[in-house]
C-alpha cells in the first residue's frame, strides 16, 4: 500500500489548479492527477481516483490508508510548492492557505467515503485505538500493548479515556486474582500521576479508573452501595478498600446459608472480595443424604503435549478414585467431579457452575491451580481440585530462608492433603503390583516366615518421617544386625521418647548370598526439636502416634519396583504371583477431607460448622510486614482450625 | 554470629534484594540475590530455578566483578515506581502485595518486599536482570555441595571445603533413587535427577 510522489508537476493550468503526478497506491499505477478547486470552493480531482476506489474490493483499512496516504503526500507537494514557486508567483494556490485546501481535501473525502472514513481520517491516536479495540485488533487487558499510528508508537495504558471505557469489558474475562493484577499494572505506568498531590485532568481520570476498578473487583452485586462511596470525588473518596470489601460483602451474604436438605443445590461463586473465600462449583445433596460437588472445567493446551482430553479423563479418573474416601465427620459422603463445558450444558441452567480453565504445561512445569504439568498425579490433581472448592494451602511457609510471603499461614498438624501430598495414599487404597524377581523381595515372599514377611511391607521410620524433618532435626545411626529381633514383625519401634526427643529403630530388609537370602538390617532414627520450636514438637507427637500404631507401607519395598500395570482386584494381604508382589494399601487415615474441610466445601462462605476453617485458613495468604498477623491461638489447635476430634 | 550479622548488616546498607520463589507440598524454593553498588550476596535455598544442573546450596559472592551500576539504578527506578503505587494504596488500607496476582504455586519474584507475579508488567524486566545476576561468577562461600553421582556431599565454610562425606539418599531425600527432593540440615531442597 504504498503510495509514492514521483514528482510535482505543479502547472499553470486552469486557475486555481494544480496537477500532481502520482502513484496512486490504491490502483499501484501511476495516474497524474490534477487538482482544482471549482467555483462553489469544492474540490475537483481529475481522474477521480476517490470514485474509482469506491469500486474496488478493497477493505476499509487498506482503502483508509491510501486515502490517508494520498491526503498527507498532496498536502505536503503544496506546501513544497508553496515554499519553492510562491515567492516568485502569483498563482491562485500561492494566495489559498495549504490547511483550507486540506479541508477541502477532508470534505471530499467525507463526500466520497462518507462519514465512518471522513471521521478515519482525521483520527486522533485515541480514536484509532478506539476503531482497533472494536474490530479485536487490540486487546485493551493488556495496559502494556502497543500500537503505531502515525508513525508514533503509543501504548494502550497511556489513554485513560479508552481504559476507563473498557474497563467493565475487559473485567467481564478477567478472574478477580487477574484483575488485581491489571489495576497493579494501570497504577504502574501512573505512577507520576499518583505521586503528585495536584489536581488535573489527568490524575482525575486516573483515579477515576481506579475508583471503577476497585468497584468491579471488590463490588459484585453492592453497585449501588459502591456509588454511594465512591462518588466520584476521585481525589479525596477512594474509600478503604477493606471497608468496601466488608460493606460488599454484607450485602452478598443475603444469599442463602439453610444446609442443604435432600434434592437441594446451591452454586457456589468464588467472591470477589476474597479469592480464597471460595471456588466455582455446584454442590447437591443427593437423596440419600450424601453430597456431590460439581467443578466445571476446561482443559487447555499449554506447553505441554498431553492433549486437554487425556488431562481430562487422567483428572477424571483420579478424582473417582478419590471420592470414596473424602467423607463427613459422620461418614456422608462428598462425590468430587468434575465436568466440561458441554457436560455442564446438560445440566439445569440454574445449576451451572463458571468454567476454571486449566492449562496442560510440560513435564517440569511447577503446577498449580490453574496449570498442571503433563505428569501431574493423582495427589496434586486431588490437591489442586479442593483449592477450586475453596481450600486453603496448610504447609509451612513461616521460615525465612523460604520466604517468608506468606508468614500468617498456619501450619496444620493432623494428615490434611492441603498440606502433605503423601496424605492421598494414605487415605486412598493402592492396589500395588511390584516386580518381585530379584532379592531380597523373591526370597522374602517365597519365606514361611510370616514375621519377616509383615516387617518387609511395614512402614518403616523413612515412610513416617518427612525427608525435611529428617534432615532438619534427626540422625541416622546404623545398628549391628541382630538375628533375635524384639517385635520380629515390626519395622519400626519407638525406643526413646521424651519432651523434646525421640529414637525409632528402624528396619529395613537386605538381600545376602546365603540362606535365607535375607537380613534386617537396624538403624537408630535419632530426632531432637529445639527448645520452643513449635512446629518440630507438634510433628513429633504426630510422628511418635504413627510409629506406635504402624501400617503397611504404601509403597513397593525395598528390593521390588513398582510396575505399571494396574489391578482392581484388592488384596486383603500381599500375595506373589508370577513373580509379582500385589497388595493393596490400607488407608490409614479415614478420610481424605478432615471435618474442617467437609464443612467448608458444603457451607462456602457461610457460617456453620466450618467457621474455625474459615477464621484460620483466611491467614494462609498473609504476611506480617502490613501489621502483626494477629493469628488467634486457638487456629493452631486442629480440633478448632479442621475440627479434628480431640 | 552477631559479628557476621554486622558485617553483613554494614557491607549491605542500602541493597536491594531480588529472589525468586516457589513453593508446593513437596518442598519450597528461594534464591535471592542482595545487591549494592559494592557487594553482592547470592543465597542458594533449592536449585529449582537453576538452569543448569548444580546441585549446591548456600550463600556465594561475586569472583571478581561486581553488579553494573545501570542494573542497580534500573532496580532503584523500579523500585520507586512500586513504592509509589503501594504507598497510594497503603493510604487506602491496602498494599502493593494486595493486587498482586497469587495463584497457589506459581513462581513469583520479590523485589525487597514486593511480590511480582507472572501478569505483572515489570515482571519480564526483573526476571531478566535475576537470569543475568545468575549467570554471573559466583564463588560459594558456604553451605553444601552434592557431587553429580549423588554419591557425596562436601561442606564449605568460609569458601573452603572442609568436609566430604558420603551421602545418606535414602535418609536425606524423599524417594531413595533418582529423581527425588533432598533436603540437607536446614540449607534448604535440592531437585536431584
Amino acid at each position: 500500500m504504498r503510495f509514492i510522489i514521483l514528482s510535482c508537476l505543479l502547472v499553470f493550468a486552469p486557475t486555481r489548479t494544480i496537477a500532481v503526478s502520482a502513484e496512486w497506491a490504491c490502483s499501484s499505477t501511476r495516474i497524474p492527477i490534477e487538482i482544482s478547486l471549482d467555483s462553489s470552493a469544492k474540490l475537483q480531482l481529475k481522474p477521480d481516483v476517490f470514485a474509482d476506489v469506491k469500486k474496488r474490493n478493497l477493505s476499509e483499512s487498506e482503502i483508509l490508508k491510501c486515502v490517508e496516504d494520498f491526503r498527507h503526500s498532496v498536502s505536503q507537494q503544496i506546501s513544497k510548492y508553496k515554499n519553492e514557486e510562491c515567492p516568485a508567483s502569483k498563482h491562485d494556490f500561492c494566495f489559498t492557505s495549504g490547511s483550507y485546501i486540506d479541508t477541502k481535501m477532508g470534505e471530499k473525502i467525507e463526500a466520497t467515503f462518507e462519514k465512518k472514513l471522513r471521521s478515519q481520517a482525521k483520527q486522533s491516536p485515541e480514536e484509532y485505538l478506539e476503531e482497533k479495540i472494536a474490530k479485536k485488533e487490540i486487546d485493551p487487558s493488556k495496559l502494556g500493548q502497543s500500537f503505531t499510528y502515525n508513525n508514533k508508537t503509543y501504548k494502550v495504558s497511556e489513554f485513560d479515556k479508552v481504559v476507563g471505557e473498557n474497563i467493565e469489558n475487559v473485567f467481564m474475562q478477567l478472574s478477580r486474582n487477574e484483575a488485581k493484577q491489571y489495576v497493579q499494572n494501570y497504577m504502574l505506568v501512573n505512577t507520576d500521576i499518583l505521586n503528585v498531590e495536584r489536581v488535573s485532568p489527568k490524575r482525575t481520570a486516573v483515579l477515576n479508573n481506579l475508583n471503577q476498578m476497585f468497584g468491579y473487583i471488590y463490588g459484585d452485586k453492592g453497585s449501588e452501595e459502591l456509588t454511594k462511596m465512591l462518588e466520584c470525588k476521585p481525589e479525596d473518596d477512594l474509600k478503604p478498600i477493606e471497608e468496601i470489601i466488608h460493606r460488599v460483602e454484607k450485602i452478598n451474604k443475603v444469599a442463602t446459608c439453610q444446609p442443604l436438605r435432600p434434592g437441594d443445590h446451591r452454586v457456589f461463586e468464588q467472591l470477589n472480595s476474597n479469592y480464597y473465600g471460595t471456588g466455582d462449583y455446584l454442590l447437591k445433596r443427593k437423596n440419600d443424604g450424601n453430597y456431590q460437588a460439581i467443578v466445571n472445567v476446561k482443559f487447555q493446551s499449554g506447553s505441554g503435549r498431553l492433549s486437554p482430553q487425556e488431562m481430562m479423563n487422567r483428572s477424571k479418573n483420579c478424582l473417582a478414585k478419590a471420592s470414596p474416601y473424602m467423607k463427613g465427620p459422620q461418614g456422608e459422603l462428598l462425590e468430587l467431579t468434575i465436568m466440561t463445558q458441554e457436560e455442564i450444558n446438560g445440566l439445569p441452567r440454574k445449576q451451572r457452575p463458571k468454567e476454571n480453565v486449566i492449562t496442560v504445561e510440560g513435564p517440569d512445569f511447577g503446577t498449580n491451580a490453574a496449570s498442571y504439568a503433563e505428569d501431574v498425579d493423582c495427589d496434586t490433581i486431588t490437591h489442586e481440585m479442593l483449592h477450586l472448592l475453596g481450600l486453603c494451602d496448610e504447609y509451612g511457609e513461616t521460615r525465612e530462608k523460604y520466604g517468608d510471603m506468606w508468614n500468617c499461614r498456619v501450619v496444620t498438624k493432623a494428615p490434611s492433603i492441603m498440606r502433605e501430598l503423601s496424605v492421598f495414599n494414605k487415605a486412598v487404597p493402592q492396589n500395588l503390583s511390584c516386580d518381585c524377581k530379584s532379592l531380597p523381595c523373591s526370597s522374602v515372599m517365597k519365606s514361611s516366615n510370616e514375621d519377616i514377611k509383615k516387617l518387609y511391607t511395614g512402614q518403616t521410620a523413612l515412610n513416617v518421617i518427612d525427608y525435611r524433618f529428617r534432615a532438619q532435626y534427626c540422625k541416622n545411626i546404623i545398628l549391628v544386625s541382630s538375628a533375635n529381633l524384639r517385635d520380629p514383625s515390626k519395622a519400626m519401634i519407638l525406643k526413646v521418647n521424651s519432651e523434646r526427643n525421640f529414637v525409632v529403630e528402624s528396619r529395613i530388609v537386605s538381600s545376602q548370598q546365603q540362606a535365607p537370602q535375607y537380613f534386617v538390617e537396624r538403624y537408630e532414627v535419632s530426632c531432637s526439636c529445639p527448645a520452643g520450636d513449635k512446629e518440630c514438637l507438634q510433628t513429633k507427637e504426630s510422628i511418635v502416634k504413627k510409629v506406635m500404631s504402624p501400617k503397611m507401607g504404601n509403597t513397593c519395598p525395598r528390593g521390588s519396583r513398582p510396575l505399571s500395570t494396574q489391578t482392581d482386584k484388592k488384596f486383603s494381604s500381599p500375595q506373589v504371583s508370577d513373580n509379582v508382589l500385589y497388595f493393596t494399601t490400607e488407608p490409614q487415615i479415614e478420610s481424605l477431607l478432615q471435618p474442617g474441610h467437609f464443612h467448608k466445601i458444603l457451607e462456602g462462605t457461610c457460617p456453620g460448622q466450618s467457621a474455625g476453617y474459615q477464621e484460620c485458613a483466611d491467614f494462609a495468604y498473609k504476611n506480617n510486614r502490613n501489621g502483626s498477623c494477629n493469628v488467634p491461638e486457638k487456629c493452631y489447635d486442629d480440633s478448632y482450625y479442621l475440627g479434628v476430634p480431640k | 554470629m552477631k559479628f557476621l550479622w554486622l558485617i553483613l548488616l554494614i557491607n549491605f546498607a542500602q541493597a536491594a534484594t531480588l529472589s525468586q520463589y516457589h513453593s508446593s507440598p513437596d518442598g519450597s524454593s528461594v534464591q535471592k540475590f542482595t545487591v549494592n553498588s559494592k557487594n553482592a550476596l547470592y543465597e542458594k535455598r533449592s536449585n529449582f530455578f537453576d538452569k543448569e544442573k548444580s546441585y549446591s546450596l548456600g550463600s556465594f559472592t561475586l569472583k571478581a566483578s561486581k553488579i553494573s551500576p545501570e542494573d542497580l539504578k534500573r532496580l532503584d527506578e523500579i523500585l520507586k515506581k512500586i513504592k509509589t503505587v503501594d504507598d497510594f494504596l497503603k493510604k487506602k488500607n491496602s498494599s502493593f502485595n494486595d493486587l498482586s496476582d497469587k495463584t497457589p504455586h506459581r513462581s513469583f519474584l520479590v523485589l525487597n518486599d514486593y511480590r511480582i507475579s507472572h501478569e505483572s508488567d515489570l515482571y519480564p524486566e526483573l526476571k531478566m536482570l535475576f537470569e543475568k545476576f545468575q549467570n554471573m561468577e559466583w564463588k560459594q562461600e558456604s553451605g553444601i555441595k552434592l557431587s553429580n553421582d549423588l554419591k557425596t556431599i562436601t561442606t564449605i565454610q568460609a569458601g573452603k571445603e572442609t568436609k566430604t562425606e558420603a551421602f545418606n539418599m535414602p535418609f536425606q531425600c524423599q524417594k531413595a533413587e533418582a529423581p527425588t527432593m533432598c533436603a540437607y540440615k536446614d540449607l534448604g531442597i535440592l531437585y536431584v535427577q
